[in-house]
């Protein structure tokens, strides 16, 4: 009998329950700290992509005293060039200087006639007419020219309010269009390029409007009364009015990006058209940045459908096997190792993939590839060859164990792909098999491709789809099964027809965790490939995914440079793409739980 | 249970640890303390051995490093986390407005090393030189620098070679693919099937593995599995990647490493930054440049440094 009234019961009762409480702090707070933690990681990410696609600010306010132009509106000619032309009348037309093309030397001067740009070569004595290119409408005239940072662009602006992108075209003198920013619109009455960098300002009759070379009108607003003079150190404008100076500051640290620069094809300087293309600069060059997020995408797509293509067939037989044919015991020993093959690193498997196996598949790839293609035949055929083996042998191997039959059947088939790979090769492709592959499909072959990743990271994320695939089925309740065989329903229709759609959303949600894996995983993707982005789907060559990309590019970027956020916003992108994909995978688990619950009530 | 007493009664733990805290200081004489660096991951091994140098010169010393890329070192300097700022290429417009504009003053930089990049191919590729152009037809798509086709098979360079160009390059965050990309692709872009690996180390790798493959690196990589390409210049002249043609200037692909300094003009130095820049300096820091497989400075270039800095010769 406890006496409830004597102080020491009393005093631990009180204690029991502090102590309770505390532990549910604890654990809420904990369980708290988790969800807020993933919270916090999506909000920074979303506050670091944010300033990208954040407006321009251009804003007038009172320079400061003893400012002094550092850049004027127009670079100045060489000062025999500025002499020639005013000898020969010509100082008073739009000018601009480019560099030139390969094959021809040095610098052009561009000066613009009415409607016509007259190419003048600078590499000799004098200056030289190359060619006289009519560029915009005869009825219009050329009213401003300039060149962009780098000398390859021209940008040209007419009295109609066309404003166009040229580009000098490699091998002839000519000009290329290649990009339309407006093609009418008020009268441009002048293009003033910001120092180093790829943006301009336009003045036409209504107003001052910020362009970016490819990511086209950035901000438009009145322009202030009086003259400009010229850029100050920092990239502000200098304006004359009334005696008084005025600076206008432009402040568009990230115009080069907008959703339609990350996604759809842009005309990039040097290429004749527009291009996919992910290829940051470092930091202070003033080469154009191209950030085209789409072969990023596409490489980490395809990575982890190559990925799955391998993953899928192999962890679900494996999961039917072990949760339908095996007997307990042996399934008790051999899920746990299966499962143990997640804890090998992904540094591991992505080492061995890129400098064991690529090497490997690339000596044996006529041999790879047979074994690849014929593999599904010659297992249908050893199993055939089981059925038709006397029965005492086959009593020898239950059912648990038949696996073991194909073991050898398996080791023969490889030994023999490689050492036919060779002769293989010799015989259908004349030796040379990437040859082959190049001139008759036109497919080019890296030696560390999609298959290869395909490969190891299948391997990483079987795993994982096992485990989950395994416990849907063998969850799957026993009275379906045997009420099937009781009525006469075959092994494979039993498994067909009764067990996997039973436990077909907790299999899809497997398939769904494994995506999830493969898309996020970053070391397996950056060793096994070489992390080219590229935009094809041939198994044969590389890609390069969001993941890797990140690992190689995140330690060189200067934090809340235009390339840092760009990575942030993709970094963000994979997150939001892994949570949707593995929040889609727990719910329909969630409702695979409660349907086992049904089928199996009152067990 | 404990099987092993404890060696020291716990009323002399505190002791032990106000020695631990003092000792380093009492025992290098006027130079101790712990000195941080943050910056370039190309530079990780030569701040190493020169820590590791200043340590054993001045046993009070530590040399505390982070080398996760040329880009951390800028902040970090500002931050003023660090005062060393190993970088391997020079700092930008925008990363030092950033550092005058919180510390008033200018960063120094110092020169410390050259690093010459050396195109490697397979160690059974016949092939002894390129020229630029050449180098420009194989890497870029653009062609800036005069070649009218692209390179894609080896036959095109030299007959009885077979088969497709493999190419393999660096990030391009970079420094080294900023470098090929200024000096070799005369300001082109990189073809997109260049495969970027994780570090010099992982392109010389690649290349000893594939009989086909072309990369560049830093000549300091240089293993028996690949051989380094000489360079034709435009006068004919073939260039060998070595130390001589990097000095002179001859071999085109070479870019210096600096050490960034937070340093107040006018002040006198503190002594940990004096002694680790004069140790940099000095024969043994440049010889242990040599030693990493980088380019050590020139003497003259060397006392003309510390000229400036207003060190004492040696």
């Amino acid at each position: 009998m406890i006496d409830y009234s004597s102080p020491a019961v009393r005093r631990r009762q009180r204690w029991r329950l502090v102590r309770d409480r505390l532990a549910t702090l604890l654990i809420g707070a904990c369980g708290t700290g988790v969800i807020v933690a993933v919270l916090a990681i999506g909000v920074f990410l979303v506050m670091a992509a944010w300033p990208l696609f954040s407006s321009p600010r251009v804003a007038a306010e009172p320079a400061a005293p003893g400012v002094e132009v550092a850049y004027p509106l127009a670079a100045p000619l060489p000062a025999g060039l500025e002499a020639w032309l005013q000898e020969q009348r010509l100082d008073r037309l739009p000018r601009a200087l480019s560099q030139a093309q390969p094959p021809f030397a040095g610098e052009s001067l561009w000066l613009a006639e009415g409607h016509r740009l007259t190419r003048l070569a600078l590499d000799g004595e004098a200056p030289r007419v190359v060619a006289r290119l009519p560029v915009v409408a005869a009825e219009q005239r050329i009213t401003a020219l300039a060149t962009l940072a780098g000398g390859r662009s021209l940008v040209v602006a007419d009295d109609g309010g066309g404003l166009r992108r040229w580009a000098p075209e490699p091998d002839s003198p000519g000009l290329r269009p290649v990009k339309t920013y407006r093609e009418r619109g008020p009268a441009i009455q002048a293009l003033w390029p910001l120092p180093e960098s790829r943006r301009f300002l336009v003045r036409d009759t209504t107003g001052l409007s910020l362009y970016e070379s490819l990511a086209g009108r950035r901000w438009q607003g009145e322009a202030p009364a009086g003259e400009p003079l010229g850029f100050d150190a920092g990239g502000g404008l200098l304006w004359q009015d009334e005696g008084r100076v005025q600076r206008l500051a432009i402040e568009a640290p990230h115009a080069e990006v907008s959703w339609r620069t990350l996604w759809l094809p842009q005309p990039y300087e040097g290429h004749a058209a527009p291009q996919q293309r992910w290829q940051s600069a470092s930091e202070g060059s003033l080469d154009e940045p191209k950030y085209g997020l789409a072969p990023l995408a596409w490489g980490t797509l395809k990575a982890a459908a190559y990925a799955l293509l391998l993953a899928i067939p192999l962890a679900l037989g494996a999961a039917v096997f072990s949760a339908c044919y095996l007997p307990r015991r042996l399934r008790e020993r051999i899920k746990p190792t299966l499962e143990l093959m997640e804890a090998l690193p992904g540094v591991v498997i992505g080492f061995i993939a890129g400098l064991v196996l690529a090497p490997f598949v690339e000596r044996h790839l006529a041999g790879g590839l047979a074994l690849i293609a014929l593999l599904p035949l010659v297992m249908l055929l050893a199993g055939g060859l089981w059925t038709r083996l006397p029965a005492a042998w086959r009593r020898c191997l239950p059912l648990g164990w038949a696996g073991l039959w194909l073991m050898p059947w398996l080791a023969l088939w490889v030994a023999l792909a490689l050492w036919a790979s060779p002769w293989l090769e010799a015989v259908l492709f004349d030796g040379d098999l990437r040859g082959w592959l190049e001139a008759s499909l036109g497919l080019g072959y890296d030696q560390r491709n999609a298959l290869i990743v395909g490969l190891a990271m299948g391997f990483a994320v079987i795993p994982s789809i096992f485990a989950l695939a395994e416990d849907a089925l063998s969850g799957v309740p026993a009275s379906l099964g045997e009420g099937a065989q009781a009525l006469g329903a075959t092994r494979w229709q039993t498994l067909w027809k009764v067990l996997l759609p039973a436990a077909g959303p907790g299999i899809f949600s497997a398939v769904m965790i494994g995506a999830g894996r493969a898309v996020g995983e970053t070391m397996i993707v950056l060793m096994a490939t070489g992390n080219t982005a590229l935009m094809s789907a041939s198994p044969l060559e590389g890609m390069r995914s969001f993941a890797a990309n990140l690992a190689i590019e995140l330690p060189e970027a200067v934090p809340g440079a235009t390339h840092y956020r760009v990575l942030m916003l993709s970094a963000l992108l994979l997150f939001l793409f892994t949570f949707a994909v593995n929040t889609l995978a727990e719910l329909v688990r969630r409702r695979l739980r409660r349907r086992y619950r049904q089928l199996g009530a009152g067990r | 249970m404990f099987c092993i007493r404890h060696p020291l009664r716990p009323s002399a733990w505190p002791l032990l640890l106000l020695w631990l805290i003092a000792a380093p200081l009492q025992a290098g004489g006027p130079i101790a303390g712990t000195l941080h660096s943050i910056g370039s991951e190309t530079l990780a091994g030569l701040m190493l051995r020169w820590g590791e140098a200043l340590e054993a010169e001045h046993p009070g010393v530590r040399l505390q490093l982070q080398a996760s890329g040329s880009s951390t070192a800028p902040p970090a300097l500002v931050a003023g986390t660090s005062r060393l700022g190993p970088m391997s290429r020079p700092m930008s417009a925008a990363e030092r407005a950033a550092f005058e504009a919180a510390h008033g003053y200018p960063p120094l930089a110092l020169p410390v090393a050259l690093d010459a990049l050396a195109l490697f191919v397979h160690r059974d590729n016949p092939l002894a030189a390129l020229s630029l152009a050449q180098v420009d037809a194989i890497f870029s798509d653009t062609r800036r620098c005069g070649a009218t086709l692209p390179l894609t098979r080896w036959g095109g360079l030299l007959p009885g070679i077979d088969g497709n160009i493999a190419r393999y390059g660096r990030n391009s965050a970079s420094g080294s693919h900023g470098v090929m990309r200024r000096v070799a692709l005369c300001g082109g872009d990189f073809r997109n099937d260049v495969a970027e690996l994780q570090g010099s180390a992982a392109v010389v790798a690649a290349v000893a593995n594939d009989p086909r493959g072309i990369g560049y690196a830093g000549l300091g990589y240089l293993t028996p599995g690949v051989r380094a390409l000489a360079l034709e210049r435009d006068d004919g002249e073939v260039v060998r990647p070595a130390p001589g043609t990097t000095l002179d200037g001859s071999y085109p692909l070479t870019r210096p490493l600096y050490l960034y300094l937070n340093l107040a003009p006018g002040e006198p130095w503190p002594p940990l930054e004096r002694a680790f820049v004069e140790l940099v300096l000095s024969a043994e820091g440049q010889a242990i440049v040599e030693e990493l497989g980088f380019v050590a400075l020139s003497p003259e270039r060397l006392a003309e440094s510390r000229q400036r800095l207003g060190l004492t010769a040696p």
